[in-house]
């Protein structure tokens, strides 16, 4: 009988850390779990006694790098629950804040976090000794993001700005200017960035991926839409309950979700993109076809190529936004308390974020449930890691550490969305 | 450890302090609280910013300035409301004073931004880093009173520095600020 043991201190360049536990006997995996420590559910928990109008203030703090999604979910939830209904140009300031967190958090994945795993660098600032007008352009990519989250949501981390029903106070077009200056030469950076990542050595891997993301009629589904999944059933963002259940699994705290009762989804960039590439705008589809990239995306490591294309799309949309946009009416619609419960879903960078709301008719919350999208996908991760592990147990410690360190980090896991604070090692017995 | 990289074409004489830290963790909102308190009360040359723990606006903060001085909190295991000062790049970067900074919940720690700026030469001239211990980081939590006295003494110090007269060979300009004894040199 064989055994093999792997031992890592952590895992840097995710959000947050973990700990992953492989082992293996005579050349098979007979065991592996992510584990993750802390009580994921403390927020959920904070809400409960609180004003239907606080969410999206209290759930903007889960995420350092992906407030704007705890914000629209959150809204939309409350909403949901009290008949209200924000359209127009309210929704294009949303879609317009959301497009400006998905370039900072996905410019900040490509070029400080991941781009390193593909160019031989332990680090972005590593590579940035090397590399250093590389990682320039990256956080000029990332900047013209915080550009346009602060000229919506009053500053670029943590915006201050956005309430139930809309936002304190909106933009006049003179105050997007300077952002939309900034994206036009984001827009060509991105553009070049994915040329650049696709030029990247991929290992030769898919997967038979069960893909779910949000779909809109009317656009690649970012701040609202139905659930579409690759199974072909789609639901409303109401009946997700009944679709997707979590359960705890005994080495984590964070719970795993189901899709119609079978676990190992995936939601994120490759899920959107796979389902939903036809309504990329049409500089996306055209970098995207330029480097080959196909209609699906299948192979983890290429997800940097298509979280690129996406940042594309970004700055292309929010441009087309900003030329039309007309100063709303009113900052925001009014949203009265009743009793009822709400569901709301939007694509964060990570993937399909779902709040559920029961508010009592004083207004205040009785019930909430977050499912964020890293808890969704560590089944799929964990199910990765033992296809990548199991044929490559020969390979020396250092190495198979290093393939297992990117494979999770090819899901730009915020495992602080899932957790707080985790202590990622990996280990393999 | 190497020189600080400076940044070509900084303004003389700039100065920018900088409170970084999140609301919702109790004491980790301390470096946020001080820069709060000195909002509006610092000579027009001193630049006062909030930072929620985006690397990138950290280092553009401080891109071009003379002095940096950045104010977060910090989890050593010291007595609550502790202050802790590193007047040298080098000790809060190096392998020597890493751990205690990156206690704080930012994803990606002070140290690392100061060792990207390195890296791409974006530096300040001068940069001077003030933690204050803290006590209680859970989500939710109010600050705890140690730590709410030590942003209180931390904003009056900083006051201090920039409007009292200075007396040559009176003392380090940086002595206004209690010391643990763990950070600096001079």
């Amino acid at each position: 009988m064989t055994h093999k043991t792997i031992r890592v201190g952590g895992l840097s360049r995710v959000e947050g850390e973990g700990a992953l536990t492989v082992r293996a006997r005579d050349g098979r995996v007979t065991g592996l779990e992510l584990r993750i420590y802390e009580p994921p559910r403390f927020f959920e928990a904070l809400l409960r006694g609180r004003s239907h109008t606080e969410p999206p203030d209290i759930t903007a703090r889960i995420c350092g790098i992906c407030p704007v999604a705890y914000q629209m979910s959150a809204c939309q939830a409350i909403e949901s629950a009290c008949g209200a209904r924000v359209s127009g140009p309210l929704r294009d300031l949303r879609l317009l804040l959301y497009y400006g967190e998905w370039i900072e958090s996905h410019a900040l994945h490509v070029y400080l976090l991941h781009a390193p795993d593909f160019l031989g660098y332990e680090s972005g600032i590593a590579m940035a000794a090397d590399h250093r007008d590389l990682v320039e352009r990256g956080l000029s990519l990332k900047k013209a993001g915080n550009a346009l989250v602060a000229a919506i949501g009053g500053r670029p981390i943590h915006p201050v700005n956005v309430k139930v029903g809309g936002f304190y106070r909106v933009p006049t077009r003179r105050e997007l200017a300077p952002a939309a200056e900034r994206l036009r030469r984001a827009r060509e950076v991105a553009v070049a960035t994915v040329s650049w990542v696709a030029g990247f050595d991929f290992p030769d891997i898919e997967h038979d991926y069960r893909f779910l993301a949000l779909s809109h009629p009317g656009e690649y589904a970012i701040l609202s839409g139905s659930v579409a999944t690759s199974d072909g059933e789609g639901f409303d963002v109401h009946e997700w309950p009944a679709h997707v259940t979590e359960e705890q699994v005994p080495h984590s705290t964070a719970l795993h979700a189901r899709l119609d009762g079978a676990a190992g989804y995936l939601v994120g960039p490759m899920a959107r993109y796979s389902l939903n590439s036809a309504q990329l705008s049409a500089l996306a589809r055209q970098a995207a076809a330029e480097v080959s990239l196909g209609q699906y995306c299948r192979n983890p490591f290429r997800g940097i190529v298509v979280r690129a294309v996406e940042i594309v799309h970004a700055c292309d949309e929010a441009l087309r936004i900003i030329e039309n946009y007309t100063e709303p009416d009113t900052p925001a619609v009014p949203v009265e308390p009743r009793a009822a419960t709400g569901h709301g879903a939007s694509e964060a960078p990570r993937g399909t974020l779902y709040h559920r709301y029961r508010i009592d008719a004083d207004g205040l919350i009785a019930e909430a449930d977050i499912v964020p999208p890293t808890s969704q996908n560590q089944a799929r991760i964990e199910t990765d890691l033992l296809h990548l592990i199991e044929p490559r147990l020969h390979l020396p410690k250092e190495e198979l550490t290093a393939l297992c360190e990117r494979a999770i980090r090819n899901y730009d896991p915020c495992i602080s969305c899932s957790a707080h604070f985790l202590d990622l090692h990996v280990d393999a017995q | 450890m190497s020189t600080p990289s400076r940044t070509p074409g900084k303004t003389p004489g700039r100065t920018v302090v900088i409170g970084l830290g999140g609301d919702a963790r109790g004491d980790d909102a301390a470096g946020l609280e001080v820069v709060r308190l000195l909002r509006d009360t610092l000579p027009p040359s001193v630049a006062v910013v909030e930072n929620a723990g985006d690397p990138a606006e950290l280092i553009d903060s401080w891109t071009g300035t003379d002095l940096a001085i950045v104010i977060d909190a910090v989890s050593s295991g010291a007595a609550p409301g502790t202050v802790h000062r590193h007047t040298d790049i080098a000790g809060v970067a190096g392998v020597a004073g890493v751990a205690s900074w990156h206690g704080s919940s930012h994803s990606f720690g002070l140290a690392d931004a100061i060792d990207l700026g390195r890296a791409l030469g974006r530096l300040p001239g001068e940069l001077v880093v003030l933690g204050i211990e803290g006590d209680d980081f859970t989500i939710g939590a109010p600050m705890t009173p140690p730590v709410r006295a030590a942003v209180r003494h931390m904003a009056d110090a900083m006051r201090t520095l920039f409007y009292a007269p200075k007396v040559p060979g009176r003392c380090h300009r940086w002595d206004a600020f209690r010391c643990s004894g763990d950070g600096d040199g001079p």
